[in-house]
């Protein structure tokens, strides 16, 4: 009985310091969650929403029926085209470059390719455009020194513009291929010499090295960089915008028309469409996510 | 030789385009001339374009930084649980691309009670958004790092209360990651274009927003101002490898395209 | 003649020397330790053996055969490595049996080889665990 009397005051007291401390931690948790509920979380809400409503009122699929119409499609159709195409060509050199520098001949060059590739990573958007449209433009220097040489002009001869789909390939390739090489050299890296020399040791030539540990351990963060870049075009806005004047059919231009416009303005459209960009960027991502968690095993 | 010829082409298609847009500018009539660069220094509206993005950057900067750095020890030292959800949450923002965020926040944001549109607090909030993935992770990488818990219990030993340590303990330890969050969030805001143009436009048009407006007119000042543009994001870039060789763990710049 | 023997190996790296005039005969069945401060050559005589480096002069005999110029996976030498340099991609039977599948036995004895060693080293059951 004793012991009862004397604990009871003492659980109320345990019991009220821990709703204290529950509420404090919810406090300084508070910032933080309104912020991101604010404007991250209910934008991306108010657009699922407004995605599924219907311009009657309610909800229905209006939206996204209006948004399988040709000219949507065949937008999605071009994002993934651009994306895949720039993620592959930099996927492909940016490794090259990667191995060659934290493997190859190029070690002792690694500190200069990696300044070099942080630098020039963050070079997009407007002023890469016109970076590339003072090269390859009409009056480019390159154009003009190709028709000096060759005497055939990419313009008027070979039909090429920077206006064009080849001319944002271009122009993606060039922020796919360093934001690559940053993945893929710390990839490379990982790939230890002395894997190489135990595989030799048990009796395994270079081919089968490469069969059996360097491709399996080089795959998962490559193929995961490889999603990171299609995601990292599929979003892209600003050097399209500047790049194509709307002569380009791409899903966050269309967006941008749709929400812009003072005569095509359809936001429930525009909710639509961004609801396909994002599930096709989530996806990426979550390529990207599967295939790190299994390179991080090894990976420091 | 053949990783040499690799390398070498790789070198040679990121500098051509620059090679492009500098002779544009520094040529005029095959005669050199700073001519064009020396425009900016009599244009006002430059002047004042410019000052709106650094104000931009301070407050996202600012905002952003001290959020994540606040939240992140907070979880750490009072809800280790919720760490695999502040994870989630800080990754989100690369799942949304700028065009789709903009969407949502002109729905939300255009007509009261919270008409924020077309306001530089609006453009803040938003950019401090997109900077959540590297402050997140310049700050965690920083805490595990230094072994956050032990230093924090060592100080709580001596005395020190929850903010004493937060701020006399863990932040100067974390000091390094924070400035390259900083510097990170600092190039972003000074590159960004795409929520600028969907959120405020001309209401108040940012130094992006100009050069791109320049351009249509006077293609040879807005390259020059392109130019400058490049400058700014190679310098931010050159202080972030600086500061984050002193930074544990790498970390990698979000641009925005 | 022994069985295998080391005949004045000579190594430089750089300015480094890290071999001069090695010479060291082994017995079939014998057990030999190389004792030495580090730095002092142990492992790049090893690695020489191996076959990872080439001798700057000087041959290495196994039985009487030279084996300067044959590559590392012809060799047919055991050798653990200072970091154990296990396959990350591989879980733990299939590190201990890949010497073995290289080797194109029969997989019916790649998994009996692979349980004996497993039993041997107290780990019976650790076969499918990945070595991080």
């Amino acid at each position: 009985m004793n012991t009862v009397a004397i604990r009871r005051p003492g659980m109320h007291a345990a019991r009220r310091g821990q709703v204290m401390r529950l509420f404090g931690t919810a406090a300084g948790l508070a910032p933080f969650a309104v912020f991101v509920t604010l404007f991250l979380i209910l934008p991306v809400a108010q657009m699922v929403a407004g995605a599924f409503a219907s311009p009657g009122g309610g909800a229905g699929l209006d939206n996204f029926r209006r948004a399988l119409a040709p000219q949507y499609l065949e937008a999605f159709r071009t994002s993934v085209a651009l994306s895949v195409e720039t993620a592959l060509v930099g996927a492909v050199a940016g490794t090259a470059v990667a191995y060659a520098v934290a493997q190859g001949e190029l070690r002792h060059r690694r500190t200069l390719v990696i300044t070099f590739c942080t630098v020039t990573s963050n070079f997009a958007g407007v002023p890469l455009a016109f970076a590339f449209i003072t090269t390859l433009g009409v009056v480019g220097w390159v154009t003009v020194a190709f028709q000096a040489v060759f005497h055939v002009s990419l313009y008027n001869d070979l039909g090429f513009t920077i206006y064009s789909y080849l001319g944002l390939v271009l122009v993606y390739t060039y922020f796919q291929l360093p934001l690559m090489v940053l993945l893929a050299v710390p990839a490379c890296a990982a790939l230890r010499r002395e894997w190489q020399e135990a595989a030799r040791n048990l009796g395994a030539g270079a081919w089968r090295f490469w069969r059996d540990i360097g491709v399996p351990v080089l795959a998962p963060p490559l193929i995961g960089a490889t999603a990171l870049l299609f995601a990292n075009a599929f979003g892209a806005y600003a050097t399209a915008y500047s790049l194509s004047s709307g002569a380009i059919n791409l899903v966050p231009l269309r967006i941008g028309t749709l929400i812009n416009g003072d005569v095509s303005f359809d936001a429930g459209l525009a909710n639509a469409l961004g609801v396909g960009m994002t599930v096709v960027i989530a996806a990426a991502i979550l390529v990207y996510q599967a295939a790190n968690r299994r390179a991080r095993r090894w990976m420091r | 030789m053949i990783q040499r010829l690799v390398v070498a082409l790789f070198f040679l298609y990121l500098l051509l385009p620059l090679s492009g847009i500098l002779g544009f500018t520094l040529l005029d009539g095959g005669r050199l001339t700073l001519a064009h660069y020396r425009q900016s220094l009599g244009d006002g509206e430059f002047g004042a374009y410019m000052a709106h993005s650094l104000v931009l950057a301070a407050g996202t900067v600012v905002l952003g930084v001290s959020l994540m750095t606040f939240t992140t020890f907070w979880v750490h030292t009072r809800a280790r649980a919720l760490k695999p959800l502040l994870e989630l949450t800080a990754f989100l923002p690369f799942v949304v691309p700028a065009v789709t965020l903009a969407l949502g926040l002109i729905q939300l944001y255009s007509h009261p009670p919270l008409a924020l549109t077309g306001t530089a607090a609006l453009l803040v909030l938003a950019y401090t958004v997109l900077t959540l993935p590297f402050a997140y992770r310049a700050v965690e990488n920083g805490l595990a790092a230094v072994d956050s818990r032990t230093l924090s219990e060592a100080a709580q030993s001596l005395g020190a209360g929850w903010w004493r340590r937060f701020l006399t303990v863990i932040v100067p330890n974390l000091w390094p990651g924070i400035t390259s969050a900083a510097l990170l969030g600092f190039a972003l805001v000074m590159g960004e274009f795409t929520l600028a143009l969907f959120l405020v436009g001309s209401a108040y048009e940012t130094y992006p927003l100009y050069l791109n407006q320049v351009w249509r007119t006077d293609p040879k000042y807005g390259a020059a101002l392109a130019v400058l543009s490049f400058l700014i994001t190679w310098a931010s870039s050159v202080a972030i490898l600086w500061a984050s060789r002193r930074a544990p763990g790498q970390m990698q710049g979000a641009a925005l395209r | 003649m022994a069985f295998l023997e080391l005949e004045g190996l000579c190594k430089t790296f750089g300015h480094a020397a890290a071999l001069s005039d090695v010479t060291l005969s082994v017995e079939r069945g014998e057990l030999v330790s190389l004792l030495g401060p580090s730095g002092c050559g142990k492992t790049t005589t090893l690695r020489i053996v191996a076959g990872f480096e080439t001798p700057d002069r000087g041959r290495v005999l196994l039985d009487g055969r030279d084996l300067t110029g044959v590559s590392p996976e012809r060799r047919g030498f055991g050798m653990v490595f200072q970091q154990y340099s296990l396959f990350p991609n591989m879980t733990a039977a299939q590190n201990i049996g890949y010497g073995l599948r290289v080797a194109r036995r029969p997989s019916q004895e790649v998994r009996r080889r692979v349980g004996e060693l497993l039993e041997l080293i107290g780990l019976p059951d650790a076969g499918g665990r990945y070595p991080h």
